[in-house]
């Protein structure tokens, strides 16, 4: 990494949209390390991130910007100290699509606690048109009971404006 | 430790049974190719076979090791060895050599859906462990293992 770039890193539970998301604002093919899931992830999706996902983009005026994806599942989280070394802030995507997507968010906010208290962090929920487990407010509101003031965004994983919108939340928030 | 012939001939009983084989069988199976692999080299101190997402499925181990967290690892390392080598239009990972101050590991795969993890002893045979872990990763392969 050159001076005057920057590192963000994107987690979350399997299933989110992570390798999707940074493919979606990639100026090149991303860097994959995804493999067949099997047994319960199966029923998830076909493949899973079991290393990381890399890939970077060069913003309108502004930095070059280089994009990690960490793999969801807890077994994987010992590349999470590892792949949020230098970076500047964490996108956390939340799948509203499953039973209890709140207490995933807890999770991963808890899990990156120490990241997080020297960075920032940005939400992303995805699926929020398939499932209304829990609403943009709600998540907001359990935000605030945690005493915590974050970024939280209805995303399209799939859509270039909707992932540029949390990355570009994500340095604004570092800036103020 | 069972001896090669009778390790050889439980290979044989459980590879007959094939056809309705388990998960229990496989599990079985797969433990036997790590004791035979340890019998035959004394320089492997303990090996593990795991699936490319990451779950163990065999396991010889010293038990204070926590192999569940050996075989997420060994996963990541094999598909970004895998990525890299693709990327850089070299094939494919033949195996992955970790040297360390006290002895090696090896990764290889074992398969589409396997891989094999082999740790050696320090002042071994880096040549005699790695050609014996290939065979293992050679052995498993034929075994033709779908794993649900």
């Amino acid at each position: 990494m050159q001076i005057g770039e920057e590192k963000i890193i994107f987690t979350g539970p399997v299933g989110a949209g992570k390798t999707t998301a940074i493919a979606a604002i990639s100026d090149k093919p991303p860097v994959s390390t995804d493999v067949d899931c099997r047994g319960e992830e199966k029923k998830l999706k076909n493949t899973t991130t079991v290393a990381m996902d890399y890939s970077y983009i060069d913003l309108d005026d502004g930095p070059r910007v280089h994009l990690y994806g960490t793999p969801g599942q807890e077994r994987f989280s010992f590349m999470w100290g590892i792949l949020t070394q230098g970076g500047i802030g964490l996108v956390i995507l939340i799948n509203n699509d499953h039973a209890d997507p709140i207490s995933q968010m807890d999770y991963y906010l808890d899990a990156f606690k120490e990241f997080i208290n020297k960075t920032s962090v940005v939400i992303g929920v995805t699926r929020i048109g398939v499932s209304d487990q829990a609403s943009i407010e709600q998540y907001q509101q359990r935000l605030y009971e945690r005493g915590q003031v974050f970024p939280v965004f209805e995303v399209d994983g799939r859509s270039a404006p909707d992932v540029k919108v949390l990355v570009q939340a994500l340095l604004s928030t570092l800036t103020n | 430790m069972a001896s090669v012939t009778e390790i050889n001939s439980k290979l044989r009983e459980l590879k007959s049974r094939r056809e309705k084989h388990s998960p229990q069988d496989t599990s079985a199976e797969l433990s036997i190719i790590l004791a035979k692999l340890m019998a035959d080299c004394d320089d492997i101190a303990g090996a593990m076979i795991s699936s490319t997402d990451g779950h163990a499925q065999a396991q010889m181990l010293a038990s204070e090791l926590d192999y569940n967290r050996f075989a997420a690892m060994s996963s990541a390392l094999l598909a970004l060895s895998d990525t890299l080598i693709n990327e850089t239009q070299q094939g494919d990972t033949k195996n992955i050599l970790l040297e360390s101050e006290s002895g090696n590991i090896f990764i290889l795969h074992a398969g589409n859906q396997l891989l094999l993890t082999v740790f050696s002893k320090p002042e071994s045979s880096l040549g005699m462990s790695l050609a014996y872990a290939r065979k293992a990763a050679e052995e498993i392969l034929r075994m033709d293992i779908e794993l649900p």
